[in-house]
């Protein structure tokens, strides 16, 4: 308890005669297992209550039926090609036969995608028209699309789109990003 | 000399004050406390930068580990709505969907979340509410193109959205959205199959949310939980 007990002063009167005295009680009352008791629960709701709320993303997908055509320069893409364990294969424009690889690290794609806004900001006046193809292998998984949607929105990339992976793709990844022949652009 | 007298104080503290401060502190943590509903599929989602909160009115699709996927509304009479809708659409091949009873209707708003053949659904239903949370054997919705039930599912709370909101004279609020929630792990093929679904005729959404935790350290579903046995 809170307090220490010390014998009661006035204990040898009971014994003595005399007046018969009305005991004094205390009006203090002992709050100490109450507030263990409200402690133990301060921790059971603290350590229950989720702290992290979930967060939502916003994804556009294309409508098909309208065929907007666009007018891209080659110089203008980027495609990313998720692999599995983590990997990114890249390359600008439609040179499939010599893909680089990347990770998701900060200094990975992120800085990819800033040095090619870089270059179609020179190339083209305004690095906003810098678009993005991503393209997910089998292996990849669902943290790898949301890191890299995510990534969309940090590097601030206007424009980008999810797409189908090509066989000349799989060929090149399968290939160590090389491929002996030169497609011909179309 | 006089003798130095050693001034006795009270040993007694007085804890009223203390129990103010923690009872205050209680109040509060309960007032503010969610409990996070129980959820027979453990998902640990992956992180992201956004800041766009949940929707509040919202159809989740969630994709699990091996890619089985479930179906849930947040809203009760929507919820409610989307049962009788599909009983409708899917009486002619299961008659027993025909003989639902009130109870069972009602007891598919304790359902969390659903991942079923809907053939299994009377089945399920007749199960009491407070065992419901606590299901193990999944089978999942089945998306395959002859069967197609998402596809229903996601039609149905659509239409009993659009339904609520006319009873409700709420005109102006905005439509149900669809979220898909997945597991890091999950293979991407199959969210994309989700996402086919989704964007493809006759369900035509093409804005949807992905909902993810806020980057931090530790995801909070992780921590410590058991993937369900399969």
């Amino acid at each position: 308890m809170a307090d220490i007990q010390t014998p009661e002063k006035g204990s040898h009167s009971k014994h003595g005669k005399g007046k018969v005295r009305s005991k004094k009680m205390s009006t203090r009352v002992d709050f100490t297992p109450m507030v263990d008791l409200a402690f133990l629960l301060i921790s059971f709701f603290m350590l229950t209550t989720t702290l992290n709320k979930p967060v939502a993303m916003e994804l556009n997908m294309p409508k098909k039926d309208e065929q907007v055509k666009t007018d891209v320069k080659e110089s203008q893409v980027i495609n990313l090609l998720l692999d599995k364990d983590d990997k990114i294969w890249y390359y600008e424009g439609q040179v499939v036969y010599d893909m680089k690889t990347t990770n998701y690290a900060a200094d990975g794609v992120r800085e990819v995608l800033y040095d090619k806004q870089k270059d179609v900001g020179r190339k083209h006046g305004n690095p906003e028209k810098m678009i993005v193809i991503i393209k997910m292998t089998e292996g990849a998984s669902y943290k790898n699309m949301v890191d890299i949607l995510d990534e969309m929105d940090i590097t601030n990339t206007k424009i980008y789109a999810i797409q189908d992976i090509a066989d000349l793709e799989v060929e090149a990844i399968a290939n160590g990003g090389k491929l002996d022949i030169v497609p011909t652009p179309q | 000399m006089p003798k130095i007298k050693v001034k006795r104080s009270s040993t007694i503290v007085d804890m009223t004050a203390m129990t103010d401060v923690s009872f205050l502190l209680l109040t509060f943590f309960i007032l503010t406390a969610k409990f996070r509903p129980a959820t027979p599929v453990v998902i640990d989602m992956p992180t992201s930068a956004s800041e766009i909160p949940v929707p509040d009115n919202m159809m989740v699709i969630t994709v699990d580990k091996e890619g089985m996927i479930y179906f849930s509304v947040e809203n009760p009479k929507v919820k409610v709505a989307t049962l009788q809708n599909l009983k409708q659409r899917y009486s002619k091949t299961y008659p027993a969907l025909e003989k639902l009873t009130d109870q069972q209707i009602a007891n598919f708003i304790n359902l969390p979340v659903y991942g079923y053949d809907i053939s299994q659904l009377p089945e399920i239903l007749n199960i009491p509410a407070a065992d419901l949370g606590s299901l193990k054997d999944f089978s999942g919705v089945p998306i395959d193109s002859a069967n197609n039930q998402l596809r229903d599912w996601i039609q149905s709370a659509r239409w009993a959205d659009r339904l609520d909101k006319q009873e409700s004279g709420a005109t102006d609020r905005e439509d149900i959205r669809v979220a898909i929630k997945g597991d890091k792990t999950t293979n991407v093929q199959a969210v994309q199959e989700v996402i086919k679904i989704l964007t493809e005729e006759p369900v035509n959404i093409h804005t949807f949310n992905l909902i993810t935790s806020l980057e931090g350290p530790v995801s909070a579903e992780a921590a410590g939980t058991e993937p369900p046995a399969k």
